[in-house]
C-alpha cells in the first residue's frame, strides 16, 4: 500500500490511510462491503453507532427517497457494545482503515460506558461522539442543540480516552459555529461537519407523514451546499481540524469541503448508491491535487476569504 | 492502547457488482416489462427469491439503487431477467433501456426459497409485480423433477404478461374481471383446491402485502408450509443501512428483507 502521508489525515499522531471516511450509519460494520469496495482506498470506516445495549430501530418504512437524495429514520439501530466487540471488531481489525466508532446514547452515561468499555478493545483509531440523538434526561432533546452541553459531554469524554475524539456537529442549530467552537473548548480533536438535515415527506393517499415518526433525517447530494456553508463557516471559528461531510457524490464535491476548510471527508449515503464512492473520491481529489499543484491537504485551505 | 492495524493484504473478492449488458428489454404485459442481462461467468449464479440491485441513474435523481427479485436464469446462454412494473421515475429510466446499453448491477443477494424436506407438492403464488420470482422458482423446481402448481392472479388479462414456462409446470390464472382463467383473486381460487391436491404440499408466494397476508393466513389454517418473498424500501441493498428492516412475531428482533430475506418462512414475520 502506498500511502502519501501529505494526504493522510492525522489526528495525535495517528495517521489513516488517507482522506476519506465513509460516514456512520451508510457502511453498517464495514463488513457488509466485503467484495464491494476496496478497503485500501477508504481512509477510515466510521461504525454505526454503538450504544451500551442493543438497539431494535424505529418501525418501518425507514427510508424515503426525496429529489436529490432521501429521508432515514433509522433510530440508532445497532447490535449493541458487548456484540459489536464480539462479533464486527475481528473484521475492523483486518481492513487497513482506521476504525473509528460513533458512540451514542439515551444518556451521558451511555457515551462514557461506550468509551470506556472501547478503551480496553483493541483496533479502534478513536471515536466520534453523536450528538444527535434525543438525550433522555433533557427531555429528548438532543446534546448538540445546546452549546453548553456539547461542551460537558465533550469535556466528560474527552477525560477518559487519549484517543482521537471526534464530535459530529448537527446542522438543526442557530449557529452551528457556537456548538462547534463548544466541542473544542471541550476538548474535541476534531468535528465531523454535517449530521443530516431535519426533513419530510407527506403521503397524498394518507395525509399523513412518510415515515412513522413523522420526521427524518435528509442526506444526500441535495445537502452539499448546506455542508459546504457549514464547513465554510466552523473551519473559520475553530482551530481544530473539520471533516466535511454532506452531499458528496462525486470527488468533485468532495474537493469542493476540502476547499471550504474540511482536511478529510466523509462520504455518507451516496455509498448507497455506489460501493466504490470512497475510492473514486480519493483517486479524483489525488488527481485534482496533482493537476493543480497541490501538494498536501493543508493546500486546499490557501483560498482568500 | 497503541494504535496499530495488522497488514493483512485486502483484495477484492468475488464479483458482485458489475456492469451487466441489456441483451433485451421488452414489454411483456400492459406497463410490465422483462429486461434481459448478460450474466458473466464470475458472477454467481442467482437462485429464485434472490435479488438485484440496479443504479439506474448516476447522477442525482433517482438517487438510489432500486431492488428486483430475478424471474429467470439461462446458465448456458449467461443470461438472467427481471420483470418490473413500470410505475415510476427510475423503471421509467429501466424501460428506456436498449439492448448493448449496460447497467450498473449488485447481485445475486439475500436468501431465496428453501425446498422443505417432506413437501414435494409445490403451489406457487404470485400476483402483479411478485410475478416474476414465482416463475423463476416453477422453473427451477420443474428442473428438479418436480410438478409445480403455478397460481397468479391479475386485474385483468391485459396485465397477464408472456411467460416461458417448463412444460413440468400447471399455470392457473386468476382475474379479478375473469377475463382470463379463474374469475377472483388468488385467495378465492386457493379454496377452490381439493384436499387431495393439498397433500404434501408446501406454499412460496410473492406479491402485494394484502395477497402475501391472505396466502400466509391461509396455509396456516390448512397447515401448509409457506414462504414468502416480501418487499421494503431500500437504500443499501447490501445490509448496511437497515433501512429494509421490517417486524418478526419475535418484538426483540427484527430482519433485514435485503440480507435475512427478501424470503421468508411467513411464520416469522408480524403481520398486520
Amino acid at each position: 500500500m502506498d500511502i502519501n502521508p501529505a494526504f493522510s489525515f492525522t489526528l495525535k499522531g495517528q495517521a489513516w490511510p488517507g482522506f476519506v471516511g465513509v460516514a456512520s450509519g451508510t457502511f453498517g460494520y464495514a463488513k457488509e462491503y466485503d467484495g464491494l469496495s476496496d478497503f485500501t482506498k477508504i481512509g477510515a470506516v466510521f461504525t454505526k453507532a454503538i450504544t451500551p445495549e442493543p438497539r431494535l430501530g424505529n418501525p418501518p418504512p425507514r427510508i424515503v427517497e426525496t429529489p436529490g437524495g432521501m429521508l432515514n429514520s433509522i433510530g440508532l439501530a445497532n447490535v449493541g457494545l458487548e456484540d459489536f466487540i464480539r462479533d464486527k471488531m475481528d473484521f475492523l481489525r483486518r481492513i487497513p482503515s482506521a476504525v473509528v466508532v460513533n458512540v451514542a446514547g439515551a444518556l451521558e452515561e451511555d457515551y462514557e460506558k461506550v468509551v470506556d468499555r472501547l478503551e480496553g478493545v483493541e483496533g479502534i483509531w478513536g471515536y466520534e461522539i453523536n450528538i444527535s440523538c434525543p438525550n433522555v434526561r433533557h427531555g429528548g432533546m438532543s446534546l448538540g442543540t445546546d452549546p453548553r452541553l456539547v461542551e460537558q459531554i465533550t469535556a466528560r469524554l474527552r477525560g477518559r480516552t487519549t484517543k482521537p475524539l471526534i464530535v459530529k456537529l448537527s446542522p438543526n442549530v442557530t449557529d452551528i459555529g457556537d456548538t462547534a467552537s463548544a466541542a473544542q473548548n471541550g476538548g474535541a480533536d476534531a468535528v465531523s461537519c454535517i449530521n443530516t438535515l431535519v426533513g419530510m415527506l407527506i403521503d397524498l393517499k394518507t395525509k399523513r407523514p412518510v415515515l412513522p415518526l413523522n420526521t427524518g433525517g435528509l442526506s444526500g447530494p441535495a445537502i452539499l451546499p448546506v455542508a459546504l456553508a457549514a464547513v465554510w463557516k466552523v473551519s473559520r471559528r475553530v482551530k481544530i481540524p473539520v471533516i466535511g461531510i454532506g452531499g458528496i457524490t462525486r470527488w468533485e464535491d468532495a474537493v469542493q469541503h476540502l476547499l471550504a476548510g474540511a482536511s478529510a471527508v466523509q462520504v455518507g449515503s451516496g455509498s448507497f448508491a455506489n460501493p466504490r464512492l470512497a475510492e473514486e473520491v480519493h483517486e479524483g481529489v489525488l488527481e485534482y491535487a496533482r493537476s493543480n499543484q497541490l501538494k498536501s491537504l493543508a493546500d486546499f485551505h490557501a483560498m482568500a476569504d | 492502547m497503541v494504535y496499530k492495524k495488522k497488514q493483512v493484504p485486502y483484495t477484492r473478492r468475488r464479483m458482485t457488482q458489475f456492469d451487466a449488458r441489456v441483451m433485451e428489454n421488452r414489454e411483456v404485459a400492459q406497463d410490465y416489462f422483462e429486461i434481459f442481462l448478460e450474466w458473466p461467468a464470475p458472477a454467481r449464479a442467482p437462485l429464485p427469491g434472490q435479488l438485484v440491485t440496479f443504479n439506474v441513474e448516476k447522477g442525482f435523481h433517482p438517487f438510489l439503487r432500486r431492488p428486483f427479485a430475478f424471474a429467470s436464469y439461462d446458465k448456458s446462454e449467461r443470461l438472467v431477467s427481471v420483470i418490473y412494473h413500470r410505475r415510476g421515475p427510475a423503471t421509467q429510466l429501466i424501460s428506456s433501456l436498449r439492448s448493448g446499453d449496460t447497467l450498473d448491477v449488485i447481485g445475486p443477494r439475500g436468501f431465496a426459497f428453501q425446498p422443505p424436506r417432506d413437501a414435494d407438492q409445490p403451489l406457487l403464488v404470485g400476483g402483479g409485480i411478485g410475478t416474476g420470482p414465482v416463475v423463476f422458482a416453477a422453473n427451477w423446481l420443474a428442473t428438479k423433477g418436480l410438478h409445480p402448481r403455478l397460481i397468479l392472479g391479475f386485474r385483468h388479462q391485459g396485465l397477464f404478461p408472456a411467460l416461458t414456462l417448463r412444460p413440468e409446470v400447471e399455470l392457473q390464472v386468476c382475474t379479478d374481471d375473469g377475463s382470463l382463467g379463474f374469475k377472483g383473486n388468488v385467495r378465492a381460487f386457493l379454496s377452490t383446491i381439493q384436499a387431495s391436491e393439498k397433500d404434501n404440499a408446501f406454499v412460496w408466494a410473492c406479491g402485494p402485502y394484502p395477497m402475501l397476508k391472505a396466502v400466509h393466513e391461509w396455509s396456516q389454517a390448512e397447515g401448509l408450509p409457506c414462504q414468502v418473498s416480501v418487499e421494503e424500501i431500500m437504500a443499501c441493498g447490501v445490509g448496511a443501512c437497515l433501512g429494509c428492516a421490517v417486524e418478526t412475531v419475535d418484538a426483540r428482533q427484527m430482519v433485514r428483507v435485503c440480507t435475512e430475506g427478501p424470503v421468508f418462512d411467513s411464520k416469522v414475520l408480524k403481520w398486520t
